[in-house]
């Protein structure tokens, strides 16, 4: 909507996506910390571990919330853009 | 390392190198009931999915536990070493589950409430039938008729208010072995048996209402602590027996008076006093 209305250009909301703090979530960088070869580590702190998940829970819980809002949007017309595709 | 062997650590390290990769593994690792899907874990003798609903509800309520869990499966856990390990995790973290079976209908709460008609209370309870017995209460010969009167639980009730504020600490435990009792402490783990809870609907596993349980259940405990403490104190002071025998006599009398009236009874109660505060007291300071 925001897109649509203040005639922000698909360069500018590009921009702003990159511009976006990566994520850092403990849980993955306990994975990057993890000596080779095993594939998940083991014999962490419970304290740690719990963080980490209630962590990854949180995070899955806003993807999942952002997820569902986003199949409720109402359809919004794109007049200011050209989709030559959509003819095809 | 053999060309198998090193194809699995290429794998991990590019599944950590790249940052979606590593986000999915870590999700995976962590969080694999994300989308709440009611995924099949294939855990045998798991027929009706109360596995399922344990993962969930220890996913929302205690994480460190539901990782365990799902680590146990990874490794082929079966069903009755995954009941012992959830069921003992949650137990340790304050609610007593005793079997995973009971997981989906709410937080597990103790019932130590007292069931006066119930000629079982008395043989499991043997210790409480002296005091009761100051009351006029002791068990019948036919337990199917057993009815408790009025009177008694305000008489109870009565002397569990009197002793309430007592500042001998001892008086102040037989106040609460008074509450549980009569069912007056106001704490409903303490005040209702297994039967009455059963009657409310359970509280959710939601943050909220599973702190709520966790202050009423901890409540609970001290306060059966303190209750077996005065009914010990209680059980080995013959004189103080008397003494309630004696309030309780003079309560009946004033409740039989006052029948029909709705005043509130005033009357003063004697108690002994302790002879030994002084040096239990500086037992407790020492």
């Amino acid at each position: 909507m925001l897109y649509v209305t203040s005639g922000m250009t698909v360069e500018t909301l590009r921009d702003c996506l990159v511009a976006a703090a990566p994520l850092d979530l403990l849980g993955m960088r306990l994975l990057q910390t993890c000596p080779q070869p095993s594939l998940y580590p083991t014999d962490l702190p419970r304290e740690t571990l719990k963080e980490a998940v209630s962590e990854i829970v949180d995070y899955t819980g806003r993807c999942t919330a952002v997820a569902r809002r986003l199949t409720h949007l109402a359809p919004i017309p794109l007049v200011t853009i050209e989709l030559l595709e959509f003819g095809l | 390392m053999n060309n198998l062997l090193q194809t699995y650590t290429l794998l991990a390290a590019g599944l950590r190198a790249d940052p979606q990769f590593c986000l999915a593994s870590a999700v995976t690792w962590l969080d694999p009931l994300w989308q709440d899907d009611d995924e099949d874990w294939d855990v045998p003798h798991d027929e009706d999915g109360t596995l399922a609903i344990a993962l969930r509800v220890t996913r929302m309520a205690f994480p460190d536990v539901y990782v365990q869990a799902v680590e146990a499966i990874r490794q082929g856990a079966s069903y009755a070493e995954l009941d012992r390990l959830i069921c003992n995790a949650v137990t340790k973290r304050g609610i007593p589950l005793e079997n995973l079976e009971w997981i989906g209908f709410g937080v597990p709460m103790p019932a130590y409430g007292v069931e006066l008609n119930d000629a079982d209370f008395y043989t499991t309870h043997s210790e409480v039938i002296p005091i009761l017995a100051c009351f006029g209460i002791s068990p019948e010969p036919n337990p199917y008729h057993m009815t408790i009167p009025d009177c008694v639980y305000t008489a109870g009730r009565y002397i569990a208010a009197d002793l309430e504020k007592h500042p001998d600490e001892r008086y102040r435990q037989i106040s609460w072995l008074m509450q549980w009792l009569w069912s007056a402490s106001g704490n409903s783990s303490i005040d209702l048996s297994v039967d009455e809870l059963y009657e409310f609907q359970p509280l959710s596993w939601e943050k909220d209402e599973l702190a709520f349980a966790m202050d009423i259940i901890e409540e609970a405990e001290g306060i059966m602590s303190d209750v077996l403490e005065g009914l010990e104190f209680l059980s080995n002071s013959p004189d103080l027996l008397t003494a309630l025998q004696q309030n309780i006599q003079r309560i009946y009398k004033v409740l039989e008076k006052q029948k029909g009236k709705k005043d509130e009874p005033r009357i003063r109660l004697a108690w002994p006093c302790l002879t030994d505060s002084i040096e239990r007291r500086a037992e407790l300071i020492a």
